[in-house]
């Protein structure tokens, strides 16, 4: 229950015991697909003309993106590129310490109020489905565009999956360890400074350098309504210049597949 | 009390690193807790903008119009979800070491699933609206791609932790490689597959309700559309009618995948 997907990728590969796979359910499970797909394309304006008229056009802004795409453009890509990494490495700083107090209140064996809990992992959901793009255009509204409004966006969404993740590591720590410290004598907060943080201080950082990767991803998006960073370059070439919009897309693979590489092995190292 | 210190001198020379990469990152992003301070006002200003009933006349007539571009985000967001999962399931074939027929496929295609990942949903989507024109087609084949690349990473990665002896007792007894898939391995996989679709489905709903602020359908279209009119009251009903309905479905997937796995 506690090993969500969400911390099943943040920690990478892990042998785990076997499903048994009822027939049934599987059946029920490709029906239930079948119907979902005949109402979902019902209505929608998606046809297989139109997409076959796409698909040259396709072709057409891959060839001028990528051959050859405009290496010119190359330093103003990497300067905005910067910018993004700055704007996820902030925000994911920020969410990983707002996170805490509320990893901690959702986490089921820190508190006796049954409620708490609860109510702690609703309002974590919450900000962790609040799209960080509307988040993005309320403080671009509120503060003017740029990238810090960029940072306030990815680190008060961060704050829900987080969040989330903290609980629940927090909820596997053994509670006889717990009791015994409280037994012996130590206050609550010497309770978690010795019995929970030493045991639970790696795989939070592994959650956050796992929302850091993603974040990244999120921070070259943000510039497309005006957030700063990488989309922002995105916004004013797409249409205009295909080879340039190559070059930037170029730079966003090659660094989200950087830091995806350097943090799954921090990842590793952290396990 | 534990016997080793939990900051070992290493840890203290990486937490000097990530506090300077944090200071430079606050100079080049223009954030300071001043600006968020002086900015505090004027949020609050905003966010009572926001509130519907400030306009006159209360904008209730445009619930219609809100539900119809809600139930087309949703319903972008189930065909991708449908279409994207069933496509990768045939993958497992060579993005599973145990299953591909070598090792060459197997590398290559990891490689471009790492590939495609790594194109960000929003960025896809806008560039697809440039190629497919505005509306929902282009949000939905970049949430297809998205999908497939999910589910055809998480469900290769599962497929290599099953336990092997069915496979090994099918190759005994003369089974080809497509045996082995469809009569040891997916029996054994098909909760984690539902689960990683439940999953890519919360995704996709979230995705999809800002793609139309890149022109790629869905309630974004409108969203935008007012935002750029000021009409503050229509933008504050969307977001809260938009973040009620995805923290419905969210709720109940992330609920059901709980049961499954």
């Amino acid at each position: 229950m506690s090993s969500s997907v969400e911390a099943a990728e943040a920690k990478g590969p892990q042998i785990r015991r076997t499903g048994t796979g009822g027939r049934i359910r599987f059946g029920i499970y490709v029906a239930l697909s079948l119907a979902a797909l005949a109402w979902s394309f019902s209505g929608l304006e998606v046809s297989g003309e139109r997409i076959l008229k796409g698909l040259p056009q396709v072709g057409q802004i891959v060839r001028q993106m990528f051959l050859p795409p405009n290496w010119a453009y190359f330093p103003k890509v990497a300067q905005e590129m910067v910018v993004s990494l700055q704007i996820a490495a902030l925000g994911t700083a920020i969410a990983a310490v707002l996170a805490l107090p509320f990893g901690v209140l959702a986490a089921r064996n820190l508190t006796r109020l049954a409620g708490l809990p609860f109510a702690g992992k609703v309002l974590l959901n919450m900000i962790r489905t609040f799209p960080e793009l509307i988040l993005a255009l309320m403080f671009i509204r509120a503060l003017g565009p740029g990238p810090f409004a960029g940072v306030l966006a990815v680190g008060f969404h961060s704050i829900g999956m987080i969040g989330k993740l903290y609980a629940e590591r927090i909820e596997t720590v053994d509670k006889a360890a717990l009791e015994a410290l409280a037994a012996s004598g130590a206050s609550p907060i010497e309770v978690f400074r010795y019995g929970v943080v030493p045991e639970v201080l790696p795989d939070f950082l592994s959650f956050a350098l796992y929302r850091f990767d993603l974040n990244v991803r999120a921070a070259t998006v943000l510039g497309l309504v005006g957030a700063g960073g990488v989309g922002t370059l995105i916004q004013f070439q797409i249409g205009r210049d295909w080879p340039s919009v190559g070059m930037i897309l170029l730079g966003i693979i090659v660094t989200v597949g950087l830091v995806d590489f350097v943090s799954a092995k921090l990842r590793a190292r952290l396990a | 009390m534990p016997s080793k210190p939990p900051f070992p001198w290493r840890g203290w020379i990486a937490a000097a690193i990530v506090v300077g990469i944090l200071f430079w990152s606050a100079r080049g992003t223009g954030a300071s807790v001043g600006a968020f301070v002086e900015g505090i006002p004027e949020m609050g200003a905003y966010f009572r903008k926001l509130v519907p009933s400030q306009e006159k006349p209360w904008p209730y007539r445009y619930l219609p119009e809100i539900q119809e571009r809600l139930v087309e985000t949703i319903k972008i967001a189930l065909a991708a979800t449908v279409v994207g999962s069933l496509f990768s399931l045939p993958f497992v074939l060579v993005g599973t070491r145990t299953l591909a027929p070598g090792r060459l496929v197997y590398n290559l295609w990891r490689g471009f699933l790492n590939l495609l990942r790594t194109i960000p949903d929003l960025v896809l989507a806008s560039l697809l609206a440039a190629a497919f024109g505005l509306g929902p087609l282009p949000g939905l084949l970049a949430l297809i791609f998205f999908t497939f690349g999910v589910v055809a990473k998480l469900l290769s990665d599962t497929v290599e932790t099953v336990d092997p002896g069915p496979m090994e007792a099918i190759t005994a007894a003369g089974g080809t490689r497509l045996h082995r898939a469809v009569f040891a391995t997916l029996p054994q996989v098909a909760p984690d597959y539902v689960a990683y679709t439940l999953y890519a489905f919360e995704i996709n709903v979230r995705v999809a309700a800002v793609l139309g602020l890149v022109g790629a359908g869905g309630i974004g279209q409108i969203l935008y559309r007012d935002i750029n009119f000021f009409r503050y009251g229509h933008v504050g009903l969307i977001i809260a009618v938009t973040f009620a309905v995805v923290f419905l479905i969210d709720s109940v997937s992330t609920w059901l995948r709980s049961k499954l796995v």
